[in-house]
C-alpha cells in the first residue's frame, strides 16, 4: 500500500513544454503592471534585509519586467532550469514581498512563489552531471540567449504594440470581465505562438535538443509543483487546527459568520450599493450547526489530503476539480477570489498541459522532438 | 525495526520529511514572504468584528476610492499597528488596549490612509473616524454593532 503512494509519473517532453509555458503565462499574467509602494512599513522576508522600494518608480519597474520576461522565457525554453528556475523564483518574490511589506500581508500570491521555489530545488536536485553533449560555443550560448532575448523582445513588441492597443479600445464597450478574457486569451495566443517559435528555433540544434531536462527531471517538476500546493493548504490546516485548539470542524458553522464580515467588507470598500446585501446561505449554516460541519469539514479534509495526490494522474484530477469548486463556491459566497490558487490546481492536479499533450501528441509528426522519450 | 524501516520507500520518507519541513518551517516564520502560516479563519467563533473609515459624524466613506486600499486591508493594517502596541501596552489582545494606544493607532492609521490617498491625488475630508462594527451570533440571530474605535472629531 505504502509503496503505491507517490509514484513518478511519465511525463513527456509535451507535457513538460507545455507546463512550462503555461505556468510561464500565468506568472506573467498576474505579475503587477505597476507597483505604488513607495514605503515598506512592515518589512516582510526579503524586505527586512533589502530596500524594494526603488520598484514603485516606473521606470525602474520597466526594467524589471524586461528581466522577468527574459527570464520567463529562458525557464520555456528549457535551458539551465538549474540556474533559470532559481533567479525566475528571486524575480518573482521581489514586487510581492515590497506587497505584503505594507502592514496588510496578502495570500494571493504565495502559490505560485512557494511552487516556483519547489520546482527550483527539484531543478537543482535533478540537474545532469554527466558531460553535456559535443556542441560548440555557437551552440552552447550564443544562439540559446539569442532565441531568448528575441522572444521576450518580440513579447514585449506585442504588449506595447499599437494592435494591442486596438484590440483593447475594441473590447472596451464589453463587460469588463469579457474584456479581460479576451485580452488574456489573446496574450496567451501570442506568448504560446513565441514560445513555440522559441522551441523551433532552438530544437534546429540537436545538441540543444539533448540538453533539454530529462524524463526524471520533468516528472520531479511536475511532484514538486504539486509538493508546494499541497503543502500550502496543508499548512492552513495546522494553522486552524493550532489557532482553534482543535475545534475548527465543530466551531467550523461560524465560518458563516465571515460571508457577512467579508460582504460587509466589499460594501465599505465603495460603498457600491449592490453590495449591500445579506449573503446567501448564512442563516441555514448558522441554523443547520451539523450541516455546517459537514460543509466546511469537506474542504478541510481536502487541504488535508492533497499531498497523496502527488505523482497522481487520476486522483490529482478529481482533487484538483475539487479544489477549483471549492474556491468557486467560497468566491461566490464571500466575494473573495482565489485566481492564483485555481491556476495553480489546473495546472498541477487537474494537470492540463498533460490532458493537453494527450491531444497534441496524436497531431504531432513522429520526428517531432517533442515526442516523449518515455 | 530496521526491517520495517527498508520496507518505507525512500520517496515515502522524502515527501513527508520534506512537508514537515515546509509546514514547520512556514508555522515558525509567519508572515515572512513567501512563507505563511495563512491565519486566516483559523478561529471560528460567534464574534467577528470589521473596520470601516467614515466621516467624524460617522458617516462612510469609499475608502478604497480615495486611498486605494479595501476595508479588510484597513483592518489588517489597524491590527498590525496595534499587535506592535501589545508589549508596550502589558496587554495580550488587542481588545484589552488602553483607549491611549487605541488613539495612537487611529491616528497612526489615519496618518498612513492620507498619505495613500495623496499619492493618488485624492483629498479625503478634514475630519474622520476609523468605525467598528461587530457581528454576533446569539440565540439564533444574527446581529450588528456599529461603534467608534477612533475619531478626529473634537
Amino acid at each position: 500500500m505504502i509503496s503505491r503512494l507517490f509514484p513518478i509519473p511519465d511525463v513527456s517532453r509535451l507535457e513538460a513544454f507545455l507546463l512550462r509555458v503555461l505556468l510561464a503565462f500565468t506568472l506573467i499574467h498576474f505579475l503587477p503592471p505597476a507597483l505604488n509602494q513607495t514605503t515598506q512599513a512592515v518589512p516582510v522576508g526579503l524586505a527586512h534585509w533589502f530596500d524594494l522600494t526603488w520598484m514603485a518608480d516606473s521606470s525602474n519597474y520597466q526594467a524589471f519586467r524586461g528581466i522577468f520576461y527574459v527570464a520567463i522565457f529562458a525557464y520555456v525554453s528549457g535551458l539551465w532550469l538549474s540556474v533559470v528556475l532559481p533567479v525566475l523564483t528571486l524575480l518573482h518574490l521581489l514586487p510581492y514581498t515590497l506587497i505584503n511589506s505594507q502592514g496588510h500581508p496578502h495570500h494571493g500570491y504565495q502559490v505560485l512563489s512557494l511552487t516556483l521555489l519547489g520546482l527550483s530545488i527539484a531543478a537543482i536536485c535533478t540537474r545532469t552531471r554527466g558531460p553535456s553533449p559535443a556542441s560548440g560555443t555557437l551552440s552552447k550560448w550564443f544562439l540559446p540567449i539569442v532565441g531568448i532575448l528575441a522572444a521576450a523582445r518580440l513579447f514585449r513588441y506585442w504588449l506595447d504594440s499599437s494592435a494591442n492597443a486596438a484590440l483593447a479600445r475594441m473590447v472596451a464597450d464589453l463587460e469588463p470581465v469579457n474584456a479581460l478574457r479576451v485580452l488574456t486569451m489573446t496574450t496567451l495566443l501570442v506568448f504560446v505562438t513565441i514560445s513555440v517559435l522559441l522551441h523551433l528555433f532552438l530544437s534546429r540544434d540537436p545538441a540543444l535538443s539533448k540538453r533539454q531536462p530529462s524524463a526524471l527531471a520533468n516528472a520531479w517538476q511536475l511532484m514538486a509543483g504539486q509538493f508546494m500546493i499541497a503543502g500550502s493548504y496543508l499548512i492552513s490546516v495546522c494553522s486552524k487546527m493550532i489557532k482553534s485548539g482543535g475545534e475548527w470542524i465543530m466551531n467550523s458553522h461560524y465560518v458563516a459568520l465571515d460571508f457577512v464580515k467579508t460582504t460587509r467588507q466589499s460594501y465599505y470598500s465603495t460603498l457600491d450599493p449592490t453590495l449591500q446585501y445579506d449573503p446567501p446561505g448564512v442563516k441555514i449554516l448558522l441554523e443547520n450547526e451539523w450541516l455546517a460541519r459537514a460543509f466546511f469539514s469537506g474542504g478541510l479534509v481536502l487541504e488535508a489530503v492533497l499531498i497523496f495526490a502527488i505523482g497522481t494522474r487520476r486522483v490529482a484530477l478529481v482533487f484538483g476539480i475539487l479544489l477549483i469548486l471549492m474556491h468557486r463556491t467560497i468566491m461566490e459566497l464571500m466575494t473573495l477570489t482565489f485566481h492564483t490558487n485555481e491556476a495553480a490546481a489546473l495546472l498541477f492536479y487537474v494537470n492540463l498541459p498533460f490532458l493537453l499533450a494527450c491531444i497534441v501528441q496524436k497531431w504531432l509528426p513522429p520526428h517531432n522532438s517533442l515526442k516523449p522519450q518515455l | 525495526m530496521r526491517q520495517l524501516l527498508s520496507m518505507i520507500p525512500p520517496r515515502f520518507i522524502l515527501i513527508f520529511g520534506c512537508m514537515t519541513l515546509l509546514c514547520s518551517v512556514s508555522l515558525a516564520v509567519k508572515e515572512n514572504y513567501p512563507f505563511s502560516h495563512f491565519p486566516m479563519y483559523g478561529d471560528p467563533n460567534p464574534e467577528r468584528y470589521l473596520f470601516w473609515l467614515a466621516t467624524a459624524d460617522g458617516e462612510p466613506l469609499p475608502v478604497r476610492n480615495y486611498t486605494g486600499k479595501s476595508s479588510a486591508q484597513l483592518g489588517k493594517i489597524l491590527r498590525t499597528y496595534a499587535d506592535k502596541k501589545l508589549k508596550e501596552a502589558g496587554v495580550r489582545r488587542r481588545d484589552d488596549l488602553p483607549a491611549e494606544y487605541k488613539e495612537t493607532v487611529g491616528k497612526e492609521l489615519l496618518t498612513f490612509l492620507r498619505q495613500e490617498a495623496a499619492s493618488l491625488k485624492q483629498t479625503l475630508p478634514d475630519k474622520l473616524a476609523i468605525m467598528r462594527t461587530d457581528i454576533r451570533y446569539e440565540d439564533g440571530h444574527t446581529t450588528e454593532t456599529a461603534s467608534v474605535y477612533y475619531s478626529e472629531a473634537p
